[in-house]
Formats: C-alpha cells, structure tokens, sequence
C-alpha cells in the first residue's frame, strides 16, 4: 500500500440541509486545509456520491428531513467502515450526539463551534482512518505470509 | 451620572429620615410593608439576573461575529429568542420595582422586537430594478439585481481595462415578474406539498414535472417588450444581429454558494428563441437538491432569485480558461492557461486534453512550461444557431492553440483583473474570428492551501511582556501610545490610534473607539456594556487586568496581545503584520450578514449619558439601551427603597460603639435572630459586613483602644462636640440588607450619608455608591470636610460629583474583593470624618489628615 503523509489531502463529503452551514465548512476547509470538499444539501444523494468517488471523511448534520445523519452513517458505513463520520449537532442534543457515536460516528461536535474545532477534528479523523487502514494493511500482509 | 433625580430623590430621603423610622419602629403595618419590600428587592434580583443573561448573550453573539466560530440560523433565532425573552423580563422586572413608571420602555423593546423580526423573517430581496440592464450600468455592487456573473462582467466593463463583449443582463426583478405573471410561486409550492419526495427518483420526476410547467409559461409582455429593446440595441452596437450566448447569472452563483449546483448556459442561440432560453434557464433552477430544500423549508421566490446574462455568441477559433495562479502553487509567480480550439466549452468540461501553457507574469508571458497534447475534436458555432462538435483540422491537431502574442496579452489581462479583484482569478476568454481576444468571465480561484494554518505561539520572543493576564473582551492586536484615561474629560484629547488605559470601563469609552488602537483596563468584565462596545468596533480589548494602570505608563509604545492577553513594550510586527493577513471570509456569507444585521438592533449604545436629557425610555433604539436605561433606572430604584413605606422587623446592632443602628433584613443579611438585637457577627450581608469592619476599626471615643499608631487612633470628645450637642445615642441610622445588598442610611452627629452597594460573584451587578451630606459646623469646616472625603474616595476610583457640599459617588463593575475593600475604607471613612469634624481647623490639617488616612488605610494594604 503507497504510504501516504500526514499532511495528504483528503476528499471529505459534507452533508446539511441547511447550504449556509455547507457553504461556510466549505469555505473554511478550503481556506485553511490542502483536503478536497464536495458538500450536497441534498442526503438523499449519499449513496450516489459516494458510489461515484472515494471520500476519506463524511461530514453530517444530525438532524435532517426524511434522511437524517444516523441514515447517513449507516448509508457510509454500509458502503465502507473505514470513512469515519463526524457529526454536526445543534446545542442541546447531546444524547442523539452519543447515540450517532454508538452507531458508528467517529465523533461529534456542536453547533456553534470554533472554526478551529472542526479543522482539529477533520485531521484526527482522517489520521484515524490512515492508521486503521495501515494496521488492516499489516494484518493482511501477516496474515499471507503465515499462511 | 447623578441627575436632579438621585439628588432630589436623596433630599427626600433625608427629610424622611424620621418619619420612615417611625413606620420602621412601630404599626400593625410592619410585617406587610416589609413583604413589600421583599418584593421589590426580588424585583431587583430579577432585573440583576436577566441584566446579565441578555448581556451575556450579546457578549455571544457578537464573540460569533468574529469569524472564528461557525453558526445557523437557528443559532441566531434561539438566540435572539432568548434575548427578547430575558428582555422582557428586564423590562417587567424594572416596572415592578419601580411602581409601573417605564411604560415606554415596553414600547421601545416591542418595536426592537418587531425591527429584529423582520430582518430574520427576511433573507433575501429581489430590489425593483429595470428588466434588463446592459454591463456598462452594472458593477459589483448590483449582485442582487444582475446576479453574480452579470454583475462581474458589468464591472469589468466600468472597472477594469480588460475586453468584454458589451451584453445584458436580465435581472432578478424580471425573474419576480416571469414568477407572478404566472402565478408560478403558488404552482411550486402545490407541487412540493403533493409529493412525498423522499427518494432521488420523486425528486427527479417533480423536477421534470417543473421544468415542463416553466416551459410552458408565458413571458410577461413588459419582459418581452424589454428584451426585444434589448437585443434591438445590440445589434445597433454590434452593427450585425447576433447570434447569443445565453448564461445563467444566479444570486449567489460565483458570488458564493448556491446549493442548486450548475446552472444551464445555451450557447449561439437565435434571437428569436431568447425567451425560450431565458425559460429553460429558469427552470435549470429547480434541481434535486433545490427541490429538497424547498420542500423541507417551503418556497419562497426571492430565495431562488436568478439573473440571466446575454452577450453575443463569439465564434472563436480558440477558448480556453487562465487561473491567475498555478493552483499547485508552484512556481509562485506563474499563471496556467489551458486551451482548445473552438469553443470554450470543451475545455472547461474537461471533454478533450486541452493545451496547457505554465506563463510567467515576470517577463510577463514568458513561457516556463508547455503541453501540447492532440487535440482531435471542437466544438463550433453553426451558422443557424446552436453547436456542433467537428473533427479539428488534421494541420492544427498537433498545433498550439496560441502564439506568444496572445499569451503576453492574456497574462497583461490577467494581471490587471487579479488587481481589481484582489485575488487570484479563474478566467474565461475567447479568441475570435479575427484574432482579437475576449474576456468572458472572470471569478475568484479557490486555491487549496499547501499546509494548514498553524496556530501562532502565545509569546514572541524577544520583546519584553509589560502584562500577562486579564479577560479578553475582543481578540485581536493594536499599537499605539499609552493614553491614560482617568475621568471623561480625558477622552476629549485622545489621540488617533492611542492605547486606551483606564481603571475601569466606561460605555464613555465608545466616543473614541473608532481611533483606539487597542483597550486595557484594570476591571471590567467581559459581558460588560463597554466590552461589548469594543467588540461593535472591534477594538482589541483586556479587561479586569489588576494593574494595567500601574505598569502602562503614559506615552510608552505598546503592543497589546488580545489574543493571548499579553501587553508588550513598544512595537511587535510579528504581531501586527498577521493582522493583515487574516481576512474576514465568512463576513460576506448571509448567515453572518444577517447576524451582524440583527446585532445592528441590539448592541449599539444611544443612551450614553445617564445625565443627559434624552436618557429616556421613549429614547431606546437598541436592547443595549433597554439594558442600560433598566439598570441605571433600577439603582435609582433601589436608593428610593425607603420611600415606599419602609418598615419591617428592625433589629439593633448590638455593638459597643456609640452608633445606633437599625436593620432591616431583606433576605440573607443577618444570622437568624430571635431577639431585636444582633451583633456584627451575626452580619451576613457581605457589603455591611465589609463596611462594618470598616467603622468597627477605628477608635471610638469609647469603644476599647486598639493598636493603631496613627494620629487618626488618638481621637477624643472634646468640649466643642459637646457644647455642639453631639450625644451619639440620639442618632439613628439603619440599614437594609440582603446577603448581597446594603442600604445604609447613616445618620451620625450631623452628616447624613448613604451607602448603598451590591456585592457579588457578577462583576457586573457590583456598584457601590456614596451620598454625603454635611450638616453643621461653619461654611469652611464643611467645605474642608468635603474636600477631605472627596481626595479620600478620588483614591480608591469612585466617580465623584459634588453639589455644595453633597457628594455623590458611584463605583460600579469590580470583582467583589476589590469592592469589599473598598467598602471597609468607606466604614473606616466615616468613622473618620465623623470623629475629625472638630478638628478640621484649618487647611493645613486638612491635608494632613487626608495623608494620614490613606497612608494608614488605603496604602497600607
């Protein structure tokens, strides 16, 4: 496996009904990080996003019509476990926050927060995701030559 | 500061010094006057907690305001929701205190309320504007009327040396008439409501079912009318008939984000088929992702607002797209340029391998790199309108699409638009039949940056820090000279870009904070009215430092560190010139647009001067002014207290010293008593607790001696006090307390004075204020004794005025140890002045006294 370095750029994906919130994450990531954004409205879309590209991280508000961000973890992790998923909340739902963790989201973090916030945790997640794909990389090349 | 109205208020109060303690004393009456006393103090309690929850929400909001947190709508409608509601309880709490007297203050804070409505209620407006406005009368400014692509071009075409083909754009305002001509904002709204939409699939349908119904709708005459006028004097302009390239121009789109993704552009149309491409170009609006949100949020048209932009079509023999920047960012000083032959489509689409040239801006156009790859295919006009995709001639496959000439041009236009726009830009140009080259579009360029941004170290090195603590009220960093600002008339000469010093804040302050570098005081608090002023002006702000007027010494150059609450000598550029750099990007976004807007209605500060004559209710324009009338108005109040019929269990001071003293406890203010007496220990106000240490300390004439060695400790009655008929048993002073409250009406000898002070863990409930009367004694004993207090309190940082011989003294906003101190000075004051009555004769003495007082019990800390 190519050994990537720290400061690789990801691909995140950005889901929130909401476009101002997707419009300044967007504006913000690309201001201050080398990672690629694609953000949609729309999470009805996810599945054909992430069909037709490889995404490192899932950015999802948590509450959102018809398909909210517990769908939308489940949708990313259906498709492949290792992108982790952060998960945007409004003050004041800490426990659904809690609850996405357990359903699989790398992390949570509440509106409003500090630009600086989010740009640490985009870059623990996508360190999370380099070390758990680099430790299943190993595992594997054990594995065959035990074999 | 202390209007006609404090001082009438305290005449009357003096006056009824005897009669309301005859109602304290004594009457059926007593136990319920003292509920009613409860009550308004409850009120005050009230008023004190929701002052600070609506201070301390804007304190929040502005701090978001600063570009480094990220926010909703919702956050600013729960917000503001929770700001009017605690408001009103202010301004309820304020009439309740003060007998139903500030109706207009209910008044003010309903239109405030319906002012802030409208702005949330509103995101967007489609402006009247003309149907169709040419370039040449747009610029940057008419985002809202031409969209962003038509308002871009129309100010390169008034702004920028650049060659634009002159078209027009159809405005916003035609898109609302196109909309209500056929009643199409009510259609969309039945449609959304009648399917489910919770699939891609329903989405798509619906968005089909859209686009035909918008297919099928009519133009309004008028528009119709406007856009053959229009295209009629192009043609004029042009000297041919045109054939047009059609684009989308949303409000929004290339300005910043618009969640309807790509919109339609047609290319070579017909004039006569203007209006059908204008109606598809409508209804490209109406993607998946818009009708998600529509359906969720409901429609509303201005949200949707579109600009459609025409030029004439160029039919060029080559297109491409420039970036004023390598987007790899290497090498720096560098422009990319690709380009294919024929239209530009195919190489923005991606369709084909354009060209690709690496050009240096210094010797501009020099070229650092080339790729020429086969370029097999283009896309052309066809004379009867529309394209096609031909075979690129087998001569010019292999062949680069520009000379040297055009490249030097290119990178010359490229730089002129990069100095206009300020940033780097993503261009599209054309080069025409006849070689001349055109400029299509040109939009900011997002570049990925190569690392991301590091946090900068808390401390530079190499600079000596004069301060390193304290509370920031605004991040950010100033320099400038040290201006020490002690009272208001210092504000008068403070000069352009001075570092404000002071002991406390002032709202005063605001008169300078357009020319204030930065701010440092010694107290203050964070959600304080002067802070959140600082934020409106964005001044880098320290508050509650302790001792930033001991260590910034006037005229010194310094460097204040707001971001890490550190205070340098002389000039760090380290520092200022990061300044620069960091821009305000989500300023522009409506989120923070509407915010600021919102804030416009809450954070200003009108009323400024409580002696003013238009400090009135029917006078504030903001909730800071509401919050700000309500407290001043609320102290008043409380000083009042005794007026309304005070009375009430009183319990005596069951001291040693020869001062009689009554107290009437609100809640808090004494141990539990059973009998009519108390002693000091029993004192739990923490104000009178200080204030009695204070007067306990001293030496009395009979209390027991203590181990001061001052002269101030060697006081006795002297025949003259005597024969002035001074027997301290006759005076009666009492007291209203609570745990954090006191209301102290002393009355000893012949000075009448009041101390009243709110003590507690809210720096900005504390405030502390002193009225004295001097009765008695000759005019010039009086006016020494006066000066004597005043020198006194001038030192330990109360506002004083001075009426005669009244003085009124406020201190408001200081962490509850600094008051408490204070507070014991104020006791140990009047036992002082009561006890050198006579012995003040003559000036002399009086600054020695003076001297004495505060070598002994302000410095001696």
């Amino acid at each position: 496996m190519k050994q990537e370095n720290k400061s690789s750029p990801g691909k995140i994906l950005i889901v929130d009904d909401e476009p101002d919130m997707l419009e300044m994450l967007d504006m913000i990531i690309t201001d201050k990080t080398n990672h690629r954004v694609v953000t949609t409205n729309n999470p009805l879309e996810v599945g054909e996003l992430l069909a037709k590209d490889n995404y490192n991280l899932v950015i999802t508000d948590l509450k959102m019509p018809v398909m909210d961000g517990m769908d939308v973890i489940a949708a990313v992790k259906s498709r492949d476990p290792d992108i982790p998923v952060v998960v945007i909340t409004a003050f004041g739902t800490i426990e659904s926050a809690e609850e996405a963790v357990r359903r699989g989201a790398y992390d949570f973090i509440t509106k409003p927060f500090r630009k600086e916030q989010i740009l640490v945790t985009i870059e623990r997640a996508l360190d999370w995701q380099r070390l758990v794909r680099e430790n299943r990389e190993l595992k594997r090349s054990r594995d065959h030559a035990s074999a | 500061m202390f209007p006609g109205a404090i001082k009438n208020a305290w005449v009357n109060t003096m006056s009824s010094l005897r009669q309301t303690w005859q109602k304290l004393t004594g009457g059926a009456s007593a136990e319920s006057g003292k509920n009613a006393l409860g009550e308004r103090y409850a009120h005050f309690q009230r008023l004190l907690h929701a002052n600070n929850q609506v201070l301390a929400l804007m304190a929040d909001m502005e701090e978001k305001l600063s570009g480094e947190f990220l926010f909703d709508f919702e956050y600013i409608r729960a917000t503001v929701q929770q700001l009017l509601q605690e408001t009103t309880v202010l301004v309820e709490a304020l009439n309740g205190l003060g007998d139903q007297r500030y109706p207009e203050l209910r008044d003010a804070l309903s239109q405030i309320k319906a002012a802030i409505d409208d702005i949330l209620a509103k995101r967007r407006e489609i402006p009247t504007a003309p149907l169709v406005l040419f370039f040449e009368n747009l610029d940057a400014h008419k985002v809202d009327i031409a969209g962003g692509k038509g308002a871009n071009l129309g100010d390169m075409i008034t702004h920028v040396q650049v060659p634009v083909p002159n078209g027009f754009a159809i405005t916003s305002y035609a898109y609302k008439i196109f909309l209500d001509y056929n009643q199409l904002t009510q259609h969309i709204g039945d449609l959304l409501s009648s399917w489910r939409m919770d699939d891609l699939d329903s989405l798509g349908r619906v968005s089909e079912e859209l686009k035909e119904t918008i297919h099928t709708a009519r133009i309004p005459p008028d528009l119709e009318t406007a856009l053959q006028d229009a295209y009629d004097r192009l043609a004029v302009q042009e000297g041919r008939r045109p054939l047009l390239a059609v684009r989308s121009s949303a409000i929004g789109e290339d300005v910043s984000f618009t969640f309807a993704g790509q919109y339609a552009t047609y290319l070579n149309v017909p004039p006569t088929e203007l209006a059908a491409a204008y109606k598809k170009i409508i209804a490209s609006l109406f993607t998946a992702r818009a009708l998600y949100y529509y359906k969720n949020k409901g429609f509303r048209e201005e949200e949707m607002a579109m600009g459609v932009v025409v030029m004439p079509m160029i039919n060029a023999q080559a297109s491409g797209v420039l970036f004023s920047r390598h987007p790899e960012g290497e090498p720096k000083d560098a422009a990319l340029i690709n380009a294919v032959w024929g239209l530009g489509k195919y190489a923005v689409a991606g369709t084909i391998e354009p060209d690709q040239y690496v050009v240096a801006y210094q010797p501009p156009g020099q070229v650092l790199e080339q790729h020429i790859p086969v370029k097999k295919v283009m896309l052309r006009c066809r004379p009867d309108g529309g394209v096609e995709e031909v075979p690129v001639p087998a001569e010019r496959q292999t062949q680069p699409c520009l000379q040297e000439a055009h490249l030097v041009q290119l990178i010359h236009y490229a730089q002129a638009l990069e100095r206009h726009f300020g940033k780097p830009q993503d261009i599209e140009w054309a080069l025409d039949e006849n070689g001349k080259l055109w400029i299509l579009q040109s939009r900011l360029l997002k570049i990925p940056v190569k690392e991301p941004a590091r946090p900068r170290p808390r401390l530079v090195s190499g600079h000596r820090i004069l301060l390193d603590q304290g509370a920031v009220a605004f991040r950010g960093v100033g320099a400038g000279p040290v201006v020490l600002v002690r009272r208001e008339e210092d504000l008068k000469d403070f000069p352009p870009g001075g570092v404000l010093v002071a002991r406390h804040t002032s709202p005063n302050f605001v008169t300078v904070m357009h020319q204030t570098a930065a701010i440092v005081t010694d107290s203050g608090s964070p959600t304080g009215h002067m802070a959140l002023l600082a934020r409106e002006f964005r001044v880098p702000t320290i508050l509650n430092t302790g001792v930033a007027t001991q260590v910034l010494k006037p005229g010194m150059t310094v460097t204040v560190d707001a971001e890490y609450r550190n205070v340098y000598e002389g000039l760090v550029p380290e520092l200022l010139s990061r300044q620069e750099i960091a821009a305000d990007d989500l300023a522009d976004t409506p989120v923070f647009r509407t915010l600021k807007n919102v804030l416009q209605k809450i954070v200003p500060l009108n009323l400024l001067d409580p002696k003013a004559p238009d400090f009135q209710a029917a006078h504030c324009r903001t909730i800071h002014d509401i919050v700000r009338f309500a407290h001043e108005y609320s102290m008043r109040e409380m000083f009042r207290l005794r007026e309304h019929g005070l009375s009430g269990n009183a319990v005596l001071l069951d001291s040693e010293l020869p001062f009689k003293v009554y107290m009437v406890d609100l809640g808090g203010g004494l141990e539990r008593v059973t009998k009519q007496k108390a002693k000091p220990e029993q004192i739990r106000s923490l104000p009178f607790k200080a204030f009695w240490e204070g007067v306990a300390a001293m030496r009395w004439p009979q209390a027991k001696p203590q181990n001061v060695q001052s002269i101030s400790s060697v006081f006795v009655k002297t025949e003259e006090q005597i024969a002035q008929g001074e027997n301290p048993y006759r005076d009666e002073s009492y007291v209203l307390l609570s745990q954090n409250y006191m209301n102290f009406s002393i009355h000893l000898g012949y000075h009448f004075s009041n101390v009243e002070a709110y003590v507690s863990d809210q720096v900005n409930d504390n405030y502390l204020t002193f009225h004295f009367h001097g009765g008695g004694s000759t005019p010039e004993r009086r006016e020494r004794r006066v000066r004597l207090i005043e020198a006194i309190i001038d030192r330990i940082d109360l506002q004083h005025q001075r009426h005669g011989d009244i003085i009124e003294a406020r201190l408001a906003k200081y962490p509850a140890p600094e008051m408490l101190r204070r507070l014991t000075i104020m006791g140990k004051l009047t036992s002082y002045t009561k006890q050198l009555d006579m012995v003040l004769f003559s000036e002399g003495i009086v600054d020695w006294y003076i001297k004495d007082f505060l070598r002994e019990h302000v410095e001696r800390r």
